[in-house]
């Protein structure tokens, strides 16, 4: 033995491996009469004690930071990889986890996951960064779930129905609603739906609407099939995957905290039901479904890794304006401690549904290759739709107000349509913009008319150039839907001066700046106690014979969120005042006021003049902006 | 290093997030010290470390317990560095918030001077036997190769690190 052989054996029997008796005898001998593998064996000790022995501190607590990747990243089902342009801060890195990266807090991370922890403040900056990152994410999404919904009416006081819900990109969705309730009798028609949208066509299967109303007999017991070729409707059930529409801008929705949920981490929102309606895709498409008050409370269980919702439910608003309602549709009083509709997910699962079940027969749908030819022009696109790419180009079928071409951009839920039509002569704007929308300058592309999302559609703007008017509608966000717009290869003409004004009976509308109509009325914003987050987007004045008779005011959130508008108008007829079907005296300062609950209005005269404000909110909130404008005006 | 209770490995595989906690919370001092000692940079070990948890997750139901399954962890932290430094386009430096709590400073910072200067190779062998207490076969398990390389390169490693420590000795003299 000699110290060249001694010294690895020296090593392996430091480290437990195996050695021969023989050889284990050798070595021992060796060392015990060499100074240099003694010596060599010392150190190697004093290394293994240097290097193994190390004060906890030294590491810090990721514990939580990864979590958070690891919930967001995995849970949901076929997700791309988010894009590194849209970083989002580790929820964990936010105060609980920073806190013991510093080394504030080890150990005292709680089981569960340190994330259940997170501060409400930050969970609604997170819902909305993580709604809006996982739209265009996600590839497939197949969810079963079952709707249980009550006080339908006296004869059916429960219902329970299964629904099935599929998307695959690019835009395609498949919805089916079955009908498990046992009827009293036969004049109930069940609530069975098809609903399926394969980008530009859409089939629905099912009886005939009958939203809001309680007889059976007011229903179509046949069921009616719908196939359009076109619709330029928003995707219906895309909520239901990612609510991009209710909580893609979380204002007007109260974080509650976080809870386990049929096994899945969710945070809990809350919101009035006029807020929340694209969670319920299936009241819109058919069948006898009970009616909903907008004040009505909607709570939402999101899953925190997928963002789709687990639990959805619907409860009795404690408004008193409710009370009135429920009696203007024949309902008992309801109890606020009970759901009246409740939407459950069973199960979700990652994997892409069939194709096959999304066919519709006779779409129109134009291959890429042909879209020079197959419109007589080349359609005006985006130069810079990313991260969108084109998936569709449509050909609808002719019609008074049809686009003569659509092309269909489309990443994962998100979506662009670009309709066109080179021949528009329509007295107002092309595409679905009313005169109240707001008039926005595209960089590069000159002024255009904008519109936020509501009423089943996206956000969407309206182009006229001196060739051709284009309308563009969308589930991105303002500031991306105007950023692809102005990559648009047109050039705008100015808005046309007869787009600005329309005549209803004697009545002629134009529209005016909203500033100086604010001004009109003897006020200016920030005087008025609105909304967080709202501003005066448009305004119009109505003119009977040339003469001024009112102003009105639109307030919008300025996020673009799916909140309905705030309507200020100034009249100069005592008498308007009274035409509310329902009215309720309500207070406001000094000042006595009439509330309509059906038509969510608050009423009032003031020197000499009427006044109203409208909108999706509660009575408390309509009285404090009536009573701003008393200030205002002295 | 510790062993997980077998039912929370299975149940991770299950896609149970609260048992692949147990594991994260187990694990993941150890897999950021061998992240921090291959990569030589805090920031980069912590990202390191993230990813290495987000890989296991996404291919535990492939984890089949026939090795340990710290070594596991460890291939995938190996890497995730080696990666991590092929992306950042520089090998590891030193950083000076490196982890230096030891009962002798001194010989700590030798070590890691002397651990910083060995190959890639030797080094790694080293961390995971004398460092994180694998034996020759999970090491060889983590790093691909016969349990004789790494026998081999252990003694390598320590022979070069005995020399640092005898640098220090003489020069306390």
């Amino acid at each position: 033995m000699n110290c060249r052989r001694a010294q690895p054996l020296v090593s392996a029997a430091m480290d437990g491996a195996y050695l021969t008796s023989a050889e284990r005898r050798a070595v021992e001998a060796h060392v015990a009469t060499c100074t240099t593998c003694a010596t060599f064996e010392r150190r190697a000790l004093q290394v293994r004690t240097t290097v193994r022995i190390r004060a906890a501190e030294d590491v810090p607590d990721l514990t939580d930071r990864i979590m958070a990747t690891v919930a967001r990243g995995s849970a949901r089902p076929a997700r791309r990889a988010p894009r590194p342009r849209r970083p989002i801060r580790p929820r964990a890195l936010l105060p609980a986890a920073a806190a013991a990266v510093a080394g504030i807090v080890i150990g005292s991370l709680v089981v569960g996951g340190p994330w259940h922890a997170h501060p409400r403040t930050a969970w609604a900056s997170e819902i909305e960064l993580g709604v809006r990152r996982a739209a265009p994410s996600i590839d497939a999404f197949q969810g079963s779930y079952t709707i249980t919904e009550r006080g339908l009416a006296p004869g059916v006081p429960v219902r329970t129905l299964s629904m099935d819900l599929s998307f695959l990109a690019p835009q395609r969705f498949r919805l089916d609603v079955h009908d498990d309730t046992v009827y009293p009798s036969k004049a109930w028609t069940p609530t069975n739906l098809t609903y399926v949208e394969n980008m530009p066509a859409i089939y629905l299967s099912g009886p005939s609407g009958c939203v809001g109303t309680l007889q059976p007999v007011d229903c179509s017991s046949a069921t009616t099939i719908t196939k359009t070729r076109y619709s330029a409707a928003a995707p219906v059930p895309a909520d239901l995957v990612v609510p991009l529409a209710t909580l893609g801008s979380v204002d007007g929705v109260q974080v509650l905290g976080e809870e386990q949920v049929d096994g899945h981490d969710t945070v809990r929102v809350q919101m009035p039901f006029s807020r929340a309606r694209p969670l319920f895709p299936f009241l819109q498409l058919g069948g006898t479904w009970r009616p909903f008050f907008a004040e009505d409370v909607v709570t939402v269980w999101l899953d925190t890794a997928g963002w789709y919702p687990v639990r959805t439910q619907i409860t009795p608003s404690t408004d008193p304006g409710r009370h009135d309602w429920e009696m203007r549709f024949g309902l008992p009083r309801e109890s606020p401690g009970t759901p009246i509709l409740d939407v459950s997910l069973g199960s979700v699962a990652a994997t892409p549904p069939d194709p096959s079940v999304f066919r519709i027969k006779g779409r129109a749908v134009v291959p890429p290759s042909e879209i020079g030819t197959a419109f007589g022009y080349t359609p005006a696109a985006p130069a810079e739709p990313a991260p969108l790419s084109l998936v569709a180009a449509i050909a609808p079928p002719s019609g008074p107000a049809a686009p003569t071409s659509v092309l269909l951009y489309a990443d994962g839920l998100d979506y662009l349509r670009v309709a066109e039509d080179q021949r528009w002569s329509g007295p107002g704007p092309f595409g679905v913009i009313g005169l109240d929308a707001e008039q926005v300058t595209l960089p590069h592309v000159g002024p255009a008319l904008y519109e936020p999302a509501g009423d089943g559609l996206g956000r969407r703007l309206s182009v006229h150039t001196p060739t051709t008017d284009l309308y563009i509608e969308s589930n991105l966000s303002r500031d991306q839907l105007i950023a692809v717009a102005s990559s648009l290869d047109v050039r705008a003409a100015a808005i046309p001066q007869r787009w600005r004004v329309a005549h209803a009976g004697g009545l002629t509308l134009a529209r005016t700046d909203p500033i100086d109509a604010l001004h009109t009325m003897g006020m200016d914003a920030a005087t008025l106690a609105l909304p967080t987050g709202y501003r005066p987007t448009t305004a119009t004045r109505s003119l009977e014979q040339g003469i001024d008779v009112g102003v009105t005011v639109t307030f919008r959130p300025d996020t673009g969120a799916v909140g309905s508008p705030v309507v200020l108008h100034m009249g100069t007829s005592r008498d308007a005042a009274d035409t509310a079907p329902d009215p309720e005296r309500v207070s406001i300062g000094a000042t006595t006021g009439r509330y309509s609950a059906g038509a969510s209005e608050l009423t009032w005269t003031q020197g000499g003049r009427s006044w109203s404000v409208q909108g999706d909110l509660v009575l408390a909130q309509l009285v404090a902006i009536a009573t701003s404008v008393l200030e205002a005006r002295g | 290093m510790r062993d997980p209770d077998p039912r929370t490995v299975q149940q991770a595989r299950a896609g149970d997030l609260r048992a692949f906690e147990e594991l994260v919370r187990l694990y993941q001092a150890e897999v950021f010290r061998f992240a921090w000692h291959l990569t030589r940079d805090r920031t980069l070990a912590e990202d390191v470390t993230q990813d290495t948890f987000l890989r296991a997750f996404r291919f535990i139901h492939g984890y089949r317990g026939g090795q340990r399954f710290g070594s596991w962890l460890f291939a995938i932290a190996r890497n995730c560095s080696m990666d991590a430094l092929r992306k950042r386009g520089t090998v590891a430096e030193h950083d000076e918030r490196e982890p230096r709590a030891t009962p002798d400073a001194s010989t700590r910072a030798e070590l890691d001077a002397a651990l910083a200067a060995v190959s890639a190779e030797h080094r790694d062998a080293f961390l995971l036997v004398e460092v994180f207490g694998l034996s020759y076969q999970e090491a060889a398990d983590v790093l691909g190769v016969a349990v004789g390389t790494v026998k081999s390169r252990m003694f390598r490693a320590r022979r070069a690190l005995c020399a640092a420590i005898a640098v220090d000795d003489e020069a306390a003299r």
